[in-house]
């Protein structure tokens, strides 16, 4: 009887993903002095449930929470900063032109114009050389970065929020490439 | 249910007393403002109820007039969803709650607790069914009604006319694609850089303005302006402004399209750019464009706007049903908070009387009188706790009367314990031999000493009744005392017991409840053999002191006759024979005086046992009389014998020794004017003598020492005479008492029982 309800959960919470989950894939970390830049790409973020919200007119954002950590085995895990990116896209359909803003921990800090869907995906999930965080004393060899996408959120029973995120993508401190002069 | 309840406490006894009157009215008040306070909170609530169902219903007709963005506002929906949550928690809150303590109360096995469960499922299946139902119904309604609003034939046109529109648009963007790319080869070989060759660039422009129905031609060097040609017929229309990341597009790709809305402008542009490189120098591009007019523009974007807002409504058709979803879920649940709350507090207020009352019931059962049933209600349940309380009242101060006289009966066994252990004790080392005998003669105590007078054990004796008990000849003479006490409480008797006599004085005493009913007696047994013994040894003492002394008194004329005879004779006394003749009577008359003496004592010392015979009264009352007839004239002297007693059975020779001893003081004592008196009588079993005169009387402490031997009033004689009369009448098992005469004088009374 355990063994059947456990594979008919299992079975469940398959068809319920619904095929490959988002990810945070190919982070990559530069220091520059006392800056640390971050590059990563979000992945099968666009469903077809994204397209049409966009298309729809309706503000769209991805965020993403950017956060240095280290782990404690036996405690909460210590976060020395934590920084969100917020990227909104609305649709103009009128110019058929898609106008994608970038928020860095609620302050605007880029923002543009782009057509086409393919671009928009493109803008709104690869992220290049970002100043994410500004260090301010030696961080421990161990420490990690870590970034984690929310999607946006579903209600269970229409009643109970439930946050759509990515799982943490980590990497060392100590594998941040430092910039080329 | 019409009827106010509310229990506020169940521990306050209640008592049947003066400060019950005011408690009760203290504790009125205190349930009337209970009541009035339960009111207003039922008031309150309904009153909370109204306004809210007012403001659902004034909220749901409002948001059918909405525009669709708002009723999917997200603060909106949060706000929905944070008051449903709540309702939900409160909802479960006063179900989970009621139904724990039901359960609490199920395993408690609290009195009534299966009969609130009944109720509580009831009243909560009451108004959970119909709510649901409701809810269900609602939802499916709302869920069509939705989906309905997409399937309206607006929605067609909508998609119709913005297909329209994006065809049209494309179109143009296909014109003014062709007609850019065919103007930058026109251009392609023109120095954008030379002045002179600006007017024939010009010239270039305005043909292509003419022949591809442009209205904007628009020449960039890269993101560098150069040249603008307008149609004239489009009006006064600023060039605009495409934008460098369009030119750099157009660079980059080729070509570029885009639709240009100014903010400051009505019109739109259509543009479409083409560009192309010479080597070694920039890009040149070349926009093409089409101005839709302000009338044309604002309905193209209209038409758009609306189906965008469709679209928007069409993603957000989830969120639109939750809306609707909640904002009936929240009316749901507000009616099931209410009809769930109001359920139990009925339920609560049916049962709760009939639990406080199965609780005082068990309380009562239990012995716990003083449990006061403290609810509210003034209903039949109400009459009921009033008459349960009321009872308990009576109850409870029944029991403390009884409680009290318990108490009472408790002390007063105690104090009789008390007093049984002291009479126990008294009993048991008193000299006396006491028994005690109920109303049945069976004998109830017995102490030790009585048995050992009696010579009996304590088996023979106690719980037996006193005939088996007494039923030889010996014991019997008590038992016939005791069955005929002939008036007196105290008798001596001689018994023989184990070979020797035993001489008792034995008490009769009756026993008497507060009705004066005889309920037994106590008979008390001294033994007076010692006494008696000690007093004849006394007795005997004291008549050797007498009998010397009385011998003493004629020894000494004795003597001095002698001696004086004797001095006569030596002397030759011619008187000699005088003082012989005077000597020798005197000695004849005091040794006839000893003789005299000695043969009273002789007779006192040998009394003996009497013998009863018959005898007739009035013959022996006349031979004794006759002995007194001439001896002092003028007395008179006199006897009567009642009818009834002409013989009686005693030893005739000693009574009339007493009558004799008795009539020598009487007519001694009495003047020869007075009267001396015999008489006889019945008195129940006895024969009763009286010899009266009319003498002086005797001296009230004389009396108590009248009958004691050698006590004498008259200066002379042995003073034996009177101490034989009361030997000779015990000896009779007789009493004799001395009292005054009336008017004077005195009488003895003698008592001679008649077996």
């Amino acid at each position: 009887m355990v063994r059947f309800t456990t594979v008919a959960l299992a079975a469940f919470l398959l068809l319920a993903a619904g095929g490959d989950p988002a990810r945070i894939e190919s982070l990559r970390a530069q220091q520059d002095g006392r800056r640390i830049l971050l590059s990563f790409e979000l992945q099968n973020a666009f469903d077809e449930e994204m397209r049409e919200r966009l298309e729809s007119g309706l503000p769209t954002e991805l965020e993403y929470t950017l956060q240095i950590q280290r782990p404690r085995l036996w405690w909460f895990d210590k976060i020395f900063d934590r920084t969100t990116l917020q990227i909104v896209a609305l649709y103009n359909a009128v110019t058929r032109e898609y106008l994608v803003n970038t928020k860095l921990d609620g302050g605007l800090i880029d923002s543009r114009v782009v057509t086409g869907l393919d671009e928009l995906e493109r803008t709104m999930t690869t992220v290049r050389q970002l100043p994410a965080f500004e260090l301010e004393e030696e961080i421990h060899p161990r420490t990690q970065l870590m970034v984690r996408g929310e999607l946006g959120s579903k209600h269970f029973l229409l009643l109970f929020p439930n946050r759509i995120t990515t799982n943490w993508a980590r990497m060392r401190m100590r594998d941040v490439e430092s910039v080329s002069p | 249910m019409s009827t106010e309840k509310k229990v506020t406490a169940s521990r306050t006894p209640p008592s049947i007393r003066l400060d019950e009157v005011r408690a009760g009215s203290v504790g009125l008040v205190e349930r009337l403002r209970q009541r009035s306070r339960d009111n207003r909170s039922i008031f309150g609530v309904l009153a909370g109820a109204l306004l809210f169902f007012t403001l659902a219903y004034y909220f749901i007709l409002r948001s059918q007039e909405l525009p669709p963005n708002l009723v999917t506002n997200g603060l909106l929906l949060f706000v929905l969803r944070y008051i449903n949550v709540v309702l939900v928690l409160a909802v479960l809150f006063v179900l989970l709650r009621n139904l724990l303590k039901l359960f609490v109360e199920r395993q408690r096995r609290t009195l009534g607790s299966k009969f609130k469960t009944k109720l509580v499922a009831t009243y909560i299946a009451l108004s959970l069914l119909p709510v649901l139902l409701l809810f269900a119904y609602a939802n499916e309604l709302i869920q069509g009604s939705v989906e309905n609003l997409f399937r309206t034939p607006v929605v067609a046109v909508l998609d119709h006319g913005n297909k329209v529109s994006q065809a049209l648009t494309e179109r143009i963007q296909t014109s003014n694609q062709r007609a850019a790319d065919l103007l930058v080869k026109k251009i392609e070989n023109i120095d954008l850089q030379a002045p002179d060759q600006r007017s024939h660039l010009g010239d270039i422009l305005k043909q292509g303005l003419l022949e591809e129905s442009l209205d904007i031609v628009l020449v960039y060097r890269e993101t560098e302006f150069i040249h603008a040609a307008l149609d004239p017929r489009a009006g006064s229309v600023r060039p605009p402004e495409p934008g460098s990341a369009f030119l750099l597009n157009a660079v980059r790709d080729g070509k570029a399209f885009r639709v240009l809305a100014p903010r400051d402008q009505e019109q739109h542009f259509l543009l479409a750019a083409s560009s192309i490189r010479q080597e070694g120098s920039p890009a040149s591009v070349v926009v093409a464009g089409t101005i839709l007019d302000a009338e044309l523009a604002g309905s193209s974007e209209a038409l758009v706007q609306a189906y965008q807002d469709y679209r928007q409504l069409e993603v957000q058709k989830p969120d639109l049903k939750a809306s609707y979803m909640l904002l009936i879920l929240m009316v749901t649940l507000v009616i099931l908070l209410i009809s769930s709350w109001v359920g139990l507090y009925l339920a609560r207020r049916v049962t709760i009387p009939i639990q406080a009352l199965a609780e005082g019931t068990r309380r009562v059962a239990e012995g716990d009188l003083d449990h006061y049933v403290d609810v509210a209600a003034d209903d039949e349940l109400g009459v009921l706790v009033e008459s349960f309380n009321r009872m308990t009242s009576q109850i409870s101060h029944g029991h403390e009367l009884l409680e009290a006289k318990n108490d009472e009966l408790v002390m007063s066994n105690e104090r009789l314990d008390e007093e049984r252990s002291l009479i126990s004790a008294v009993l048991k080392n008193v000299a006396a031999g006491v028994l005690s005998v109920d109303a049945g003669g069976r004998v109830s105590t017995c102490n030790d000493t009585a048995l050992n007078m009696l010579r009996q054990s304590e088996d023979e004796v106690l719980g037996r009744e006193l005939e088996g008990v007494w039923k030889d000849s010996e014991r019997g003479k008590l038992l016939a005392l005791y069955r005929d006490p002939k008036g007196k409480t105290h008798h001596e008797v001689q018994l023989r017991l184990g070979g020797t006599w035993k001489t008792f004085e034995a008490g009769f005493t009756p026993l008497k409840d507060s009705s004066g009913e005889v309920t037994g007696h106590v008979i008390v047994l001294e033994d007076l053999t010692e006494l008696i013994q000690a007093q004849k040894l006394a007795t005997w003492n004291e008549a050797a002191r007498r009998i010397a002394h009385e011998i003493k008194n004629p020894l000494t004329p004795i003597r001095l006759s002698a001696e004086r005879m004797r001095k006569k004779y030596r002397e030759k006394d011619g008187e000699f024979g005088k003082a012989l003749e005077d000597g020798v009577e005197t000695i004849v008359r005091e040794v006839g005086t000893m003789k005299q003496m000695v043969d009273e004592f002789s007779r006192f010392a040998r009394m003996p046992r009497p013998e009863p015979t018959e005898v007739d009264l009035a013959e022996l009352f006349e031979e004794t009389l006759k002995l007194y007839r001439d001896i002092k004239p003028g007395l008179d002297l006199g006897y009567s014998v009642a009818p009834e007693v002409r013989e009686a059975s005693f030893d005739k020779e000693q009574i009339r020794g007493v009558l004799i001893n008795l009539l020598d003081n009487a007519v001694d004592a009495t003047p020869s004017t007075g009267s001396v008196t015999v008489n006889a009588e019945r008195d129940n079993g006895s024969v009763l003598l009286q010899v009266a005169d009319t003498g002086p009387g005797i001296p009230a402490d004389a009396k108590e020492k009248l009958f004691l031997p050698y006590y004498s009033t008259k200066g002379r004689g042995t003073g034996l005479g009177l101490a034989i009369v009361h030997r000779v009448i015990r000896d009779h098992n007789g009493t004799i008492r001395v009292e005054d005469n009336e008017p004077n004088g005195t009488v003895f009374t003698i008592e001679l029982p008649q077996e």
